[in-house]
C-alpha cells in the first residue's frame, strides 16, 4: 500500500513520535506535542494506521483502572513503520523548489474533505 | 454542483409576487442576492415553496410560506451561502407537499436539493426519533444542513405559543437538551443562547431553578461535549463509530476545563468531515477495511462498552 502525502502536519506528527520510536501514543498527547488540533489530528492519525505504519490497541484495564478513566487508545509504529516513515521523510526533504514551507500553511489539498 | 441554466428553463426569472410591501423579510433575503446568478435561483426556490405551501396555514394563522422564509433568513445572518437559504425555503416541501425529490433534483440541481432531502430526513418530530434519524443519517456529511435544521427549530421556538402546551413542553425540552448543545458545538453561540431562552421560558423556570439548571449543565459539560461529538459522529462510517466516539471519551476525560473540552470537541466538529473522508476512503479501496479499526477482544484487551452517556435517545 502506498504511504501517506507527506503534508507538513503528517510530517510534524511523524517526526514527534521518531523522537522515541518504541512509544506509545495517545492522541491528545500527540496534540499537545505537536501542538496540531484534535481535528487535524485524528485523520492523520486514521490514515497512518489505514497505510500500516502505525498500529493502535485499547489501554489494558489494569492501567484504566488504576487512573480510574475510560480505556484510551494507544499508537505506535507498527514493526515496519518507524523505518518507512524515516524513510519518507527523508525523501520528502529533497529539495522540490518553490514548496510551501511555512509553518502552519492551509490544510493540503488532500487532507481537504470532498466538498 | 450548480445547477445549469437550462435545468431552470421555462420557470420565469421574474421575482415572484411578494406578500407585503418591500421590506418584508423575503425582500430583504432577495436583496441580498439580487443582482446574481444565486439571486435568480433563490427568487425560484422562493416562488416553488410559495407554490407549493399555498393555502397551508401555520398554527399561528401565517400562511405556512412566512416560516420558510424565516428560516431563510436566519440562515442568511447565520453567514451562509445563497445554496443554503434555497435549501432552507425549500425545506419542508418534500415532506408536507406534493413536491417530489425528482422534480427538486431537476429544478435546483443536486447541491441544494442535497441539502433539502438530509434535511427532510433529520426532520422528525420529536427528540428520539431525531437522534435516530441522525443515526441513519450516515450519509450526513455537511454541517449546513444541521444549520438548516438548528434555523428551522428556532424559528419554531419563537413561534412557540401557538402549539398545544404538552408540544411545548415537550419541544422545549428537546431544544435545550439536543439542539441548543448542537448550536454550541457548531460554534452558533447566539443560536444556543436563544433556544435555551426560550426554552426556558416555556418551561417556567424561576431564577433559582435557572441557576440549579445552570449549575447542573456546568458539572454535566463533558456529557454534552460527548452528546455533541456522537452527534456528529454519524458522519464517520458506522463501522469506526463506535471505536472513536469511545476514544475521545477517554480524551475529554482527563481534560481538566470546561473551555478545554470545549476546545476539544469544537476542533472534533471541525475535523469530522475530513476523518469522514479519510474512513471512507479506507473502507472502499480496501473492502470493510475500517473493520480491522474495532478492537479484536482476544489481541488487544476489549472494547470499552459504549459510554452511557453516549446514549442520545430517551432521558439521560
Amino acid at each position: 500500500m502506498t504511504g501517506p502525502k507527506m503534508t507538513l502536519q503528517v510530517k510534524q506528527v511523524l517526526r514527534s513520535m521518531l523522537g522515541e520510536p518504541s512509544r506509545e501514543w495517545y492522541g491528545l498527547e500527540l496534540c499537545d506535542l505537536t501542538e496540531l488540533p484534535a481535528g487535524t489530528m485524528y485523520p492523520i492519525l486514521a490514515r497512518l494506521e489505514g497505510c500500516g505504519w502505525l498500529e493502535s490497541r485499547w489501554e489494558h484495564t489494569t492501567e484504566q483502572e488504576s487512573a480510574g478513566r475510560p480505556l484510551r487508545r494507544y499508537y505506535r509504529f507498527s514493526r515496519d513503520g518507524a523505518e518507512t516513515a524515516r524513510v519518507a521523510l527523508a525523501l520528502s526533504h529533497r529539495p522540490k523548489g518553490r514548496l510551501v514551507r511555512e509553518a502552519g500553511a492551509a490544510t493540503p489539498r488532500a487532507l481537504r474533505a470532498p466538498s | 454542483m450548480t445547477p445549469s441554466r437550462e435545468a431552470y428553463a421555462g420557470i420565469s426569472q421574474e421575482a415572484p409576487t411578494l406578500p407585503g410591501p418591500a421590506g418584508t423579510p423575503v425582500q430583504a433575503l432577495l436583496d441580498a442576492a439580487a443582482t446574481t446568478h444565486a439571486g435568480s435561483v433563490l427568487r425560484r426556490a422562493y416562488a416553488v415553496a410559495a407554490a407549493c405551501h399555498e393555502g397551508q396555514l401555520r398554527l399561528s394563522g401565517d400562511a405556512y410560506i412566512t416560516h420558510p422564509v424565516e428560516v431563510a433568513k436566519i440562515c442568511q445572518n447565520l453567514g451562509t451561502s445563497p445554496d443554503v437559504w434555497c435549501a432552507a425555503l425549500l425545506h419542508d416541501v418534500l415532506a408536507d407537499t406534493a413536491y417530489t425529490a425528482d422534480q427538486l433534483h431537476r429544478d435546483f440541481g443536486d447541491e441544494i436539493a442535497g441539502l433539502v432531502e438530509e434535511v427532510t430526513r433529520l426532520d422528525r418530530s420529536n427528540y428520539q426519533s431525531t437522534v435516530e434519524a441522525l443515526d441513519r443519517a450516515q450519509s450526513v456529511n455537511d454541517p449546513r444542513v444541521l444549520v438548516i435544521k438548528l434555523a428551522d427549530r428556532l424559528h419554531n421556538m419563537r413561534t412557540l405559543s401557538y402549539i398545544p402546551p404538552v408540544k411545548q413542553q415537550l419541544k422545549s425540552r428537546e431544544a435545550l437538551e439536543c439542539f441548543a448543545p448542537i448550536a454550541r458545538g457548531l460554534g452558533l453561540d447566539a443560536v444556543a443562547r436563544e433556544l435555551a431562552d426560550l426554552a426556558h421560558q416555556t418551561l417556567g423556570q424561576d431564577r433559582e431553578e435557572q441557576a440549579s439548571l445552570a449549575a447542573r449543565e456546568r458539572a454535566s459539560a463533558p456529557v454534552i461535549s460527548h452528546r455533541v461529538l456522537a452527534i456528529t459522529a454519524v458522519l464517520l462510517p458506522k463501522s469506526g463509530r463506535h471505536r472513536w466516539l469511545s476514544e475521545w471519551t477517554a480524551e475529554l476525560a482527563v481534560l481538566p476545563t470546561r473551555r478545554r473540552r470545549a476546545r476539544f470537541t469544537i476542533e472534533m466538529l471541525v475535523g469530522m468531515p475530513r476523518l469522514a473522508a479519510v474512513l471512507r476512503h479506507q473502507v472502499t479501496s480496501t473492502g470493510r477495511r475500517s473493520d480491522r479499526l474495532l478492537p479484536a477482544s482476544s489481541h488487544h484487551g476489549h472494547a470499552p462498552a459504549a459510554p452511557s452517556n453516549l446514549t442520545l435517545g430517551g432521558k439521560s
